[in-house]
Order: C-alpha cells, then sequence, then structure tokens
C-alpha cells in the first residue's frame, strides 16, 4: 500500500514529536530521514545535486535508525549537508545504506526552521501500522 | 500510562508513593493551579521511572515548571549515592549546561529610551545566532579547543575576553573539575570547533531588560541590582559539542546498561554506574562539554558588551558592565549534601534544574556569602524573569530549585496559533524589539507558548527553596 502521508507531527510541549510512515521499512527508513530535514528546512527550494553515501549501524532497527539520523544531523551541523532526499538501498536490522540527494546550506538561499539538537531513543519503537509501518521519534530541539 | 497515585502534602508538596520498581517516592513541587496542567502529561510517569535508577537518595524531584521530556522530565533532579548509584547521559540531556548568565550595568531604563533598537542590532550583528552560525571571534584551534574542554570560561578570560571577577561569578567558576577531552570524540569536537561564541537556535537568546521591581532590598544590594536597572540576559549552550557528547554516551551507556544489568524503564534513561569505567568517562566528557558552554557564554557576553558600548557609543566605565552570575541548567556534579544529617559527597543531575545553594554555602563568592546564590530564571520574551537567591532550606531538594517558565503549548500548537499574526509587531506594540536568528522561531517561541513564569517561581519562593529578589522585563531580545 503506498502511503500518502510520509509522517506526522504530534503534540509534545517540550520537544518536536514525529510519527513517521512507511510501506517497507526502507521507505520508513527514507521517511524518517524526510521528516527531521522538512521540520527543520523548507525543502522545496533545495537542489539534488550533491550526492552522499551514508551508512549506520545499531544493535537493533530502532538503534540503526536512530543512529541514521544522528549521521545525517551530524552531516547537517558539520558540513550544511540537507538530505533532500535518500534512497535507502540496503537495510537489515544492524545497519543501513543509503544514497542521499541534497544540497549545502546557504543561509541566502535556504530557509531554516528550529533546528534538530537529537533524535532521542525515547520510547522509539518501529510497530506495524495497518499494512506498514511506523516509528515515533521525539527529538530535541 | 499506568496511574500513579498522587498525594497532597502541603499547597506546594506531592508526592508519588514508591510502587512497584520504584526505588524511593517522587516528590512535585506545584500548586493546585499547576498540577492541572502537569497530571494532564506523561511527565508524571518520568518522574516515577527516574525513581527506579539504582543509588538514587530521598525523591526523585520535580520543579514546579515540570513538563514532558525524554528519560528523565524537564525540570528533573536525582542525586545519587556515588558508590550504590549511577550517573545517566538522559539526567543531563542533550544540551549539557545549557545555561544562563545575567549582567548587570550601571544604566537606568531612561538612558536607553529610543535605543533599544540599535542596541538589538547591534547584539544581532556582533553575535551569531541561528543554524548554521559560526563563531565571531577567531576559530579556535584543534589545542585551542581541547583547552576550551579543560578551562571552560577561563580560555576566554585568559584571551582578554573578560575578568577575573567574570571567573568568581560563575557556577564552579565556569570550570567544572574532571574534564577529560580524551573522552570526547572526534565527531563532537568536529561539531564544537566552529560554534564557540554563537548564540543557537531554539529557546537560545539574548534578552535586555529592565528591573521593574525588588522583593528583597538585601541580596538585590549583593547582587548589585536596584529597580529601573538595565541588565542582560543570555541563555545559550554547548552547541553541536555537548549534542554529540550526549548522542555518543547513549549510545555506550544503552550497552553498559545491558552489560550491568540495570533495568530501566525507558531506554533514554540508560546509565552505567558511577565508579564504572563507561561512568567516569562519560562525567568526563560531560564536565568538558560543561566547560565549552561556560566559554560559550562568556564570549557571548565579551561581544555584546561590545556591541551595547558600540550601540550607545559610551565607553565600558560608562557601561559598567559585571557578571552577575551564570548557572548551568542541564548538568550532573558531585556536591556536599547532607544524607540522613551527615555531610555526604552525591552526585546531582539536573535536567532543567538550577542549583540553589543557601548563605555560607562554599563555592560562594564572598560578597554573596551572607546572602546566598543567586538564581536567575528566565521566563517568556513578552512577559518577565525573576532573579531568587537560594536558601538553607533548598537541602531538601540538594540545593535545587526551577529554571524557567516551561512550555504550555507544543511547538507545533504555538505555530497554528501564531498564523496570520505577526508576532514581532505584537512584541513591538508592547514595546519589545525582537530580532531572530530563524523565521520560524518566534512564532514556536511566542509568549504565550509558555506558562507564565511567575507562577513557577511563587511556588518554590512559597515553600521556601529559592526566594524572590527581582523581577526582570524585557525591552529588546535576539532570539536564536
Amino acid at each position: 500500500m503506498a502511503m500518502d502521508k510520509r509522517y506526522e507531527e504530534l503534540d509534545h510541549t517540550a520537544d518536536l514529536r514525529l510519527r513517521v510512515f512507511g510501506a517497507t521499512r526502507k521507505e520508513l527508513f527514507a521517511n524518517a530521514a524526510f521528516a527531521l530535514f522538512d521540520r527543520m528546512l523548507d525543502l522545496s527550494g533545495v537542489g539534488r545535486q550533491v550526492v552522499q553515501e551514508v551508512g549506520a549501524a545499531g544493535a537493533d532497527a530502532e538503534e540503526t535508525l536512530v543512529n541514521f539520523l544522528d549521521e545525517l544531523l551530524y552531516r547537517y551541523d558539520t558540513e550544511g549537508f540537507i538530505p533532500r532526499e535518500c534512497e535507502i538501498t540496503r537495510v537489515a536490522d544492524a545497519d543501513v545504506h543509503a544514497v542521499c540527494r541534497g544540497d549545502i546550506f546557504d543561509a541566502a538561499r535556504h530557509e531554516a526552521r528550529a533546528h534538530i539538537k537529537a533524535v532521542t531513543f525515547h520510547d522509539v519503537a518501529i510497530t506495524r501500522a495497518g499494512d506498514g509501518l511506523q516509528v515515533t521519534l521525539t527529538c530535541d530541539v | 500510562m499506568a496511574d500513579h497515585r498522587l498525594i497532597k502534602i502541603d499547597d506546594w508538596r506531592w508526592e508519588i508513593p514508591k510502587e512497584g520498581p520504584m526505588r524511593v517516592p517522587g516528590r512535585i513541587f506545584a500548586d493546585e493551579r499547576l498540577m492541572e496542567d502537569i497530571r494532564n502529561d506523561d511527565c508524571l510517569q518520568q518522574v516515577a521511572n527516574v525513581a527506579c535508577l539504582p543509588g538514587v537518595i530521598g525523591y526523585s524531584f520535580a520543579m514546579p515548571d515540570i513538563h514532558l521530556g525524554y528519560g528523565f522530565p524537564i525540570g528533573g533532579v536525582a542525586a545519587m549515592d556515588i558508590d550504590k548509584g549511577v550517573i545517566s547521559p538522559g539526567g543531563v540531556g542533550y544540551d549539557i549546561n545549557c545555561g544562563v548568565r545575567l549582567v548587570r550595568t550601571a544604566l537606568e531604563a531612561s538612558d536607553v529610551e529610543g535605543r533599544i533598537d540599535d542596541m538589538v542590532k547591534a547584539l544581532f550583528a556582533n553575535v551569531p545566532a541561528g543554524v548554521g552560525s559560526k563563531g565571531a571571534i577567531q576559530k579556535a584551534s584543534e589545542a585551542d579547543e581541547i583547552k576550551i574542554l579543560r578551562r571552560g570560561a577561563r580560555w576566554a578570560v585568559d584571551r582578554g575576553l573578560g575578568t577575573a571577577a567574570d571567573l568568581e561569578y560563575t557556577e564552579e567558576n565556569g570550570e567544572l573539575p574532571g574534564a577529560d577531552p580524551n573522552a570526547v570524540s572526534d565527531r563532537a569536537l568536529k561539531r564544537g570547533r566552529d560554534q564557540s561564541g554563537t548564540l543557537g537556535s531554539g529557546n537560545h537568546f539574548l534578552e535586555i531588560s529592565r528591573v521593574t521591581e525588588i522583593f528583597d532590598e538585601t541580596a538585590a544590594r549583593a547582587f548589585g541590582l536596584f529597580a529601573g536597572q538595565v541588565v542582560l540576559q543570555i541563555h545559550s549552550g554547548s552547541r553541536g559539542l555537548g549534542h554529540q557528547v550526549c548522542t555518543d554516551y547513549i549510545k555506550v551507556m544503552l550497552e553498559a546498561a545491558r552489560r550491568y544489568d540495570i533495568q530501566i524503564p525507558d531506554r533514554q534513561l540508560c546509565a552505567a554506574p558511577i565508579a564504572s569505567p563507561e561512568g567516569k568517562r562519560y562525567y568526563g566528557a560531560m564536565a568538558a562539554a560543561a566547560n565549552y558552554a561556560w566559554n560559550n557564554r562568556q564570549v557571548i557576553m565579551h561581544l555584546s558588551i561590545n556591541a551595547i558600548e558600540r550601540a550607545l557609543g559610551i565607553s565600558p566605565n560608562a557601561l559598567d558592565a559585571h557578571l552577575v552570575w551564570d548557572v548551568a541548567h542541564n548538568i550532573a556534579k558531585f556536591e556536599m549534601h547532607k544524607v540522613d544529617g551527615r555531610d555526604t559527597k552525591v552526585l546531582v543531575h539536573r535536567k532543567g534544574a538550577t542549583r540553589a545553594f543557601g548563605p555560607g554555602r562554599e563555592g560562594l563568592p564572598e560578597r554573596y556569602r551572607g546572602v546566598g546564590q543567586p538564581v536567575l530564571i528566565p521566563g517568556d520574551m513578552g512577559r518577565q524573569s525573576f532573579v531568587c537567591v537560594g536558601t538553607d532550606k533548598a537541602e531538601e531538594t540538594f540545593a535545587s530549585t526551577c529554571h524557567g517558565a516551561g512550555r504550555r503549548l507544543s511547538r507545533h500548537a504555538a505555530i497554528d496559533r501564531a498564523r496570520g499574526r505577526n508576532i514581532v509587531k505584537e512584541l513591538a506594540a508592547k514595546g519589545i524589539v525582537v530580532m531572530a536568528g530563524e523565521k520560524g522561531t518566534v512564532a514556536e517561541e511566542m509568549p504565550e507558548a509558555y506558562k507564565d513564569v511567575a507562577e513557577v517561581v511563587s511556588v518554590m519562593h512559597h515553600a521556601g527553596i529559592s526566594r524572590q529578589v527581582a523581577r526582570l522585563v524585557p525591552m529588546g531580545v535576539v532570539k536564536g
């Protein structure tokens, strides 16, 4: 089943809580990356000309997901890399590999909203939802 | 969530009785009104979760600005037995040593009438804010960054970006002992290198305020505060370096918790024994990040003072800026406290809470020994902030009190509410000049997104933990 909604924002007073959907685990990981950066920036003005490969590992699927997102935040913080779209080329419980296309942050061209400092491990669990999967991410802003 | 029983102890104190895996009861400071909000949130479950950690002493505390966090609630305090207890990165948070400093000046509000716009513009231009902002001082070399992690605010002061007195009036003298730069990863170092002297985004801010009311003349005199005075508040933390230290050690602690068989009700509460190699390394890295934050606020203070002098065209002597105090909001520290009547060294986690040492405590500068430690409680950008003072009675909470207003609305709800409105103009109509590094920040941080800090401060005042000294009202704000 194709999900029309990639993620939704839930009410959380202090931080940011995002519920991410995906028909498959690959789509779930790609949509989680999209959710994070869609919330931090206006992605409509972001190009796809910069390509980076991103990998991460973890003790289980949830840790792998959080570590993957952490790697993307790290690259954004240090290099300004904005992944507009991530194609998940391989994902297992213990590791993930992605090809991400985007642009390098430029204050003159890109509109930033509140910065996400980190994705937390708080209550993170990948669960079945209908025919697909979902996960709720609590982010420190 | 499990429905915990809540017992009212008195007008300001509530208790969650010890149940199931809890090792101690929970103790929440709130009045009836605030408790209505708190009850509707899962944060009481988080208070109960913290009470399950090994070695927690007395109570799992929550301050009246408690709200839902991850792992610990925001506004949570837990003191640990140093032999049997654990240290948890979730009890400190991602923005290690996020904190506030208050700078007093010789100016009165009438001296800056019509000049606030210029002052805010100068602050905005001089102190880098928002995403991707780079430091305004010369980029720190790798060797400098290591020195910053070891020596904290002293690094800036040694370079002429402040005075020795600034260190005297900073918690821990701006240099937490035991910092171990070797325990800080290359990733964290890389994330922090460009960011010294930058404000950051989100709820971080600079605020020019005026003192509108003095509640405690003696303490205000000791702190150098008087009615009508112009003061500056600086709220920032350890930037990307601190976030990465927390991220790195959450991973270490997830493994450690399995290895040491520590039962945790939430992954984000992962922890290791204080005395274990993992515990010691996290403490060393956390202290290094705390020092980075103190240096950051020191550099920001220097940049801000210069900006204000230039904007007003006055000399340093005429501005006569001095640091009143600098507090840490997110930190774990070894401190001496009374446990069963005996002076005992404990590890206090404060996650969105402020130390509130009473009179006579070691670690306070001579000038404040008689009255107690200044406690700085910033509010939202439209209403007010408070300066309070720690008391002897604060020992009840391991000398901890509230840290701010606490959000009432989610960021999402705040943006919805702000749709079609111009928050900057609304604040300007109230005489408050606001500039922000990021467009979305002002809506997310608008005054009505927060509780009134006066309610929060009043609870701790009446509970006898931190007494009100002065009220500050905003005139100009730079948001990250």
